[in-house]
């Protein structure tokens, strides 16, 4: 059951094929990976060597995965998003022991994310992303400027890297001109008018509207082609 | 599906190599700059398709002269003694192995590049059995023939192709996202439909030029009439002399030269003004003769002239011996310079003067020459003894102490030398006197000499002219016209206006005579008639008419024969041009039609193209958004890149924040985050139309910095793993972290150094 954004984390942590190790540390399941999310509520940069070191002597199958350990700073504020982008860019861009993805969420979109979920309940969150009309109302808050549900859907979307996007395969669009019969006369037309030196080009056509009036008025053409 | 080897031979930079990816997930070439990874690219590449997409650029540089190859250096060619040059490629599909391999004949290659030497490609299901060309159908049967088709699109993408965003200019970036989506075939049908609308604009415009300037003649001929005078008008030539276009038998008629020659006011009408006008024209033409010779001839001299014609022998006597100036050099001449006669003087005053008087007086100039002579050579050796006396007076005045009492010159005994001195003194003296008394006389034989000159030649010949009613004043003055123009003038009068030269009884009679016949000869004329208007029709045209033709009678004739040709040519060449105008006028309507069906032909295509991009953007917009938000971590505050389809501008915008806005992303982005945008690109098609898990990217990281490199791989690893990956990067660092993250996931990454396989030789072409 889900109530929190916490909840929909850990949801989607384990569809992806994670399992909490400890606390909020989280692993991938899979015996041939070695995959590791620490998710937090805050997370201060300056101690950030003091985390490592406290996660690296309790959990001793972390210390070959230097450099494979990701941390998720899931945090709930208040007023609007930009604000934060600031804190967000800080700790995104700091390159030191781990990879940090910040998360903000306000409550209100989290609540309108939550009745969007219950909605289309039994539809997974990815699939739920790639869905036309979800995208139409992403499209629709960003043109109002607005961090909402929607926003925070597909923010979740980029900053967990695992969340797998099922795309059905689809046919590709044939990148090609179809013509019907008469366009298809008219390019082969085209086609035999036609040489990249303009002046052969006017040549050419010149001499075919000429060859299409003696064939429509032969008489009038055999005193005239000599003009 | 995986790529298990790639074999070159004789390509590019390898004589032979064979890389062997055994049997990994994801392969990440490394190695420095030339080393040849790009190269392994450029071989699937070439195998698949028939051709390397990047290098058929090349040929448009060669084609501007950027580049260009050696004489013994051929493109993708290693060795040019080698006889084949190509590649072959493993795959591994569906639990098969296959290989595939395109190859040319070294000396099939050309330069620039030309892919029409590689063959088909050909297939061997296993070592044993012979290469053969693969069919459409085979491939089909084994699943590749999409792939094959759509792998530049779909599942590879080369560095030029992940650079193409850099380009700042509006029209390559165009070319940039149209190679991207994939729409060159409509960009290329697009460009040549314009481009005969275009040349039928063209056509059409001069086409239309050419109806106007028709109409205009046909108007023109249409619009010029003529008076029907009834007249046969027969063809009579009237200047014999030249030859004029008008007066041919045929004469060539178009409007212009029509209203030239016939309109009111036409030449023929001035030729007929001016001939009813000839008798005012001469007058006018005396009028102005003979007032230019009263303003501007000085009538004294030629007065003067015609006054002492008769005397003209006798005075240019005297003119040549007063330029001789005799009296004035015999006036001023000294002993030594006298004039003689004989030398001086014309013969004709010689004989005036008479032979005998004047050797008389040449005589008389030779004495006195003669005199002067001598008496300069006595005065000469007098000074001599004078000088010598006063040398001796002063030695006998200076040796007292010797006795001199006989003289030393001639040996008189003077007895003391006071004698002597008192002797040599007297002397002295006389000799002084003298000496005074020859210079004395000459002065005077030299006036008298002037004066009898003067008295026998000077006054003679003055007095001998006078009786001939010649004073020295009009010799002089006749001496100072310029009698050949005054000659020239009057005959010239004379011819012209039968101006007489007769003297009167004076020269200012002689004058005024001429003056009266002069203002004679002038008559008035209408004061409505322009002198220079006739004289220019005259000039022009009436002075090659012969003189018998100057009539009004042929004139007519002339214009009547002229309106009859023209009324002839008229009727035939109106038909003629009615004729143009009309075949111009259906050439325009086909022209017309056309027009509109290229141009339905291009909303066609345009619309097709369209639909397709709409299809690609609608299908992709938010997968796009997703991997864009992933890769660039760091922009747009996390947050990925909107695609819109812009029907207005028929291509399609990349934009941040607002999806409607108008503002393209790519202008404000760094290198960095535009090859970013390339990448998500091509990830976002080959997740949503790849029909076989694979995809190449030749340099991912490239100008990426390290925060959209994480999450590149973290997309690659989690979205891709199912896919076989091919990634090359320089930087080994890079390489590692790929291989590290990807081995994490139990992604099976296998790391290629390429510097193993490398031995430079350079063989890319220079630029």
């Amino acid at each position: 059951m889900i109530n929190t954004f916490y909840d929909l984390l850990d949801s989607l942590f384990c569809e992806s094929g994670y399992r909490k190790l400890v606390g909020s540390l989280y692993v991938n399941d899979n015996p041939k990976s070695k995959d590791f999310w620490l998710l937090v509520n805050d997370f201060d940069l300056d101690s950030q060597y003091v985390v490592l070191e406290d996660l690296l002597s309790k959990y001793m199958e972390l210390q070959a995965e230097e450099k494979n350990i990701s941390i998720l700073v899931v945090k709930c504020v208040s007023g609007s998003h930009d604000n934060n982008q600031d804190e967000i860019m800080r700790l995104e861009n700091d390159a030191y022991c781990f990879k940090k993805y910040a998360l903000y969420y306000t409550d209100e979109a989290w609540q309108a994310l939550l009745s969007v979920l219950t909605h289309s309940e039994g539809t997974k969150i990815g699939d739920l992303m790639l869905q036309e009309s979800v995208f139409e109302n992403l499209k629709e808050e960003n043109n109002n400027a607005q961090y909402g549900p929607y926003s925070l859907l597909y923010s979740i979307a980029h900053k967990l890297p695992f969340l797998l996007m099922n795309v059905a395969p689809q046919q590709l669009v044939d990148s090609h001109y179809k013509p019907s019969e008469d366009d298809q006369k008219l390019f082969c037309e085209i086609n035999n008018l036609f040489a990249l030196d303009g002046d052969e080009r006017k040549q050419h056509t010149n001499e075919y509207i000429n060859q299409l009036i003696n064939e429509d008025n032969e008489d009038t053409s055999s005193d005239l082609i000599q003009l | 599906m995986k790529i298990r080897q790639v074999t070159l031979y004789n390509f590019k930079g390898f004589e032979h190599i064979t890389c062997d990816f055994e049997g990994s997930q994801a392969i990440i070439l490394g190695g420095k700059n030339g080393y040849g990874k790009t190269t392994l690219f450029d071989a699937i590449e070439l195998v698949l398709t028939g051709r390397i997409q990047r290098y058929e650029n090349y040929s448009n540089d060669c084609h501007y002269g950027r580049l260009h190859f050696g004489e013994q250096t051929l493109p993708l060619v290693n060795n040019c003694d080698k006889d084949k040059v190509g590649a072959l490629v493993t795959i591994e599909y569906n639990d098969c192995f296959f290989e595939l391999k395109r190859e040319a004949k070294t000396q099939d290659m050309k330069n620039p590049i030309d892919f029409e030497a590689f063959s088909p490609m050909m297939i061997r299901l296993n070592h044993d059995e012979e290469w053969c060309e693969i069919t459409t159908e085979q491939l089909c049967k084994l699943g590749l023939n999409y792939f094959v088709q759509s792998f530049v699109f779909l599942y590879y993408i080369s560095q030029e192709e992940a650079t193409s965003f850099l380009k700042q200019k509006e029209n390559e970036r165009y070319t940039a996202i149209s190679n991207l989506f994939n729409t060159s075939d409509f960009d290329r049908k697009i460009d040549k439909v314009s481009i005969m609308l275009k040349t039928l604009d063209e056509i059409r415009k001069e086409t239309n030029d050419s109806v106007n300037v028709q109409q205009k003649q046909l108007d023109e001929y249409t619009m010029l009439s003529f008076k029907d005078e009834k007249n046969e008008g027969t063809y009579q030539r009237l200047c014999s002399q030249s030859r004029h276009a008008w007066d041919t038998e045929h004469p060539n008629l178009s409007p212009a030269n029509y209203q030239q020659l016939l309109s009111e006011d036409g030449i023929i009408d001035k030729v007929l003004f001016a001939i009813n006008h000839f008798d005012t024209y001469k007058q006018m033409s005396i009028n102005n003769y003979v007032n230019s010779i009263i303003r501007n001839e000085n009538l004294d001299d030629v007065a003067f002239y015609i006054q002492n014609k008769a005397l003209e022998n006798h005075i240019l006597i005297y003119v040549s011996y007063l330029h001789t100036e005799f009296d004035t050099k015999l006036q001023n001449a000294s002993i030594t310079n006298l004039p003689h006669l004989a030398t001086n003087l014309p013969s004709e005053i010689l004989n005036i003067i008479g032979k005998e008087e004047v050797k008389r007086l040449d005589d008389k100039i030779k004495n006195i020459e003669e005199i002067y002579k001598n008496s300069s050579e006595i005065e000469k050796l007098f000074a001599n003894i004078l000088d010598e006396r006063k040398i001796l007076i002063k030695t006998i005045e200076n040796k007292e102490a010797i006795h001199f009492s006989t003289c030393l010159l001639c040996g008189h005994d003077y007895k003391s030398n006071d004698n002597l001195l008192k002797s040599i003194y007297v002397t002295t003296d006389e000799l002084n006197k003298k000496l005074q008394g020859l210079s004395a006389n000459l002065p005077i034989l030299l006036a008298d000499l002037k004066t009898d000159i003067i008295n026998s030649v000077v006054q003679v010949v003055e007095d001998h002219f006078l009786k001939l009613s010649i004073s020295k004043e009009v010799a002089q003055r006749y001496g100072e016209l310029d009698i050949s123009l005054i000659v020239r003038n009057l005959g010239k009068w004379e011819e012209q206006i039968q101006l007489k030269q007769s003297p009167a009884n004076s020269v200012e009679n002689t004058k005024i005579a001429m003056q009266n016949y002069l203002n004679s000869l002038i008559k008035s004329v209408p004061d409505d008639l322009s002198y220079d208007q006739l004289n220019q029709i005259f000039v022009s045209y009436v002075k090659d008419i012969d003189i018998d033709k100057r009539t009004e009678e042929c004139i007519k004739t002339k214009r009547q024969y002229l309106l009859n040709c023209w009324n002839a040519m008229k009727d035939e060449r109106l038909v003629k041009m009615h004729k143009e105008v009309s075949w111009l006028n259906k050439k325009l309507d086909i022209i017309d039609e056309k027009n509109k069906a290229y141009y339905k032909l291009l909303l066609h295509i345009k619309n097709q193209r369209r639909e397709y991009l709409q299809k690609i953007v609608s299908d992709m917009e938010a997968l796009f958004y997703i991997y864009s938000g992933r890769i660039m971590q760091d922009n747009y505050f996390g947050r990925g890149l909107f695609i819109r389809f812009e029907s207005n501008r028929s291509s399609v915008l990349f934009v941040a924040g607002n999806p409607n806005s108008e503002v393209d992303a790519l202008y404000s982005m760094s290198s960095g985050q535009l090859v970013s945008v390339v990448l998500s690109f091509i990830m976002t098609i080959n997740k949503l139309y790849g029909s076989l898990p694979i995809l190449m990217i030749d340099d991912p990281v490239q100008t990426i910095d390290d925060l959209n490199l994480w999450g590149l791989i973290e997309t690659l690893r989690h979205e891709f793993h199912d896919h076989f990956l091919m990634l090359s990067t320089h930087e080994e660092n890079f390489g590692a972290l790929i291989r590290y993250k990807f081995a994490k996931i139990n992604i099976d990454a296998k790391y290629i150094d390429m510097q193993q396989y490398h031995r430079p030789k350079n063989c890319e072409p220079k630029s």
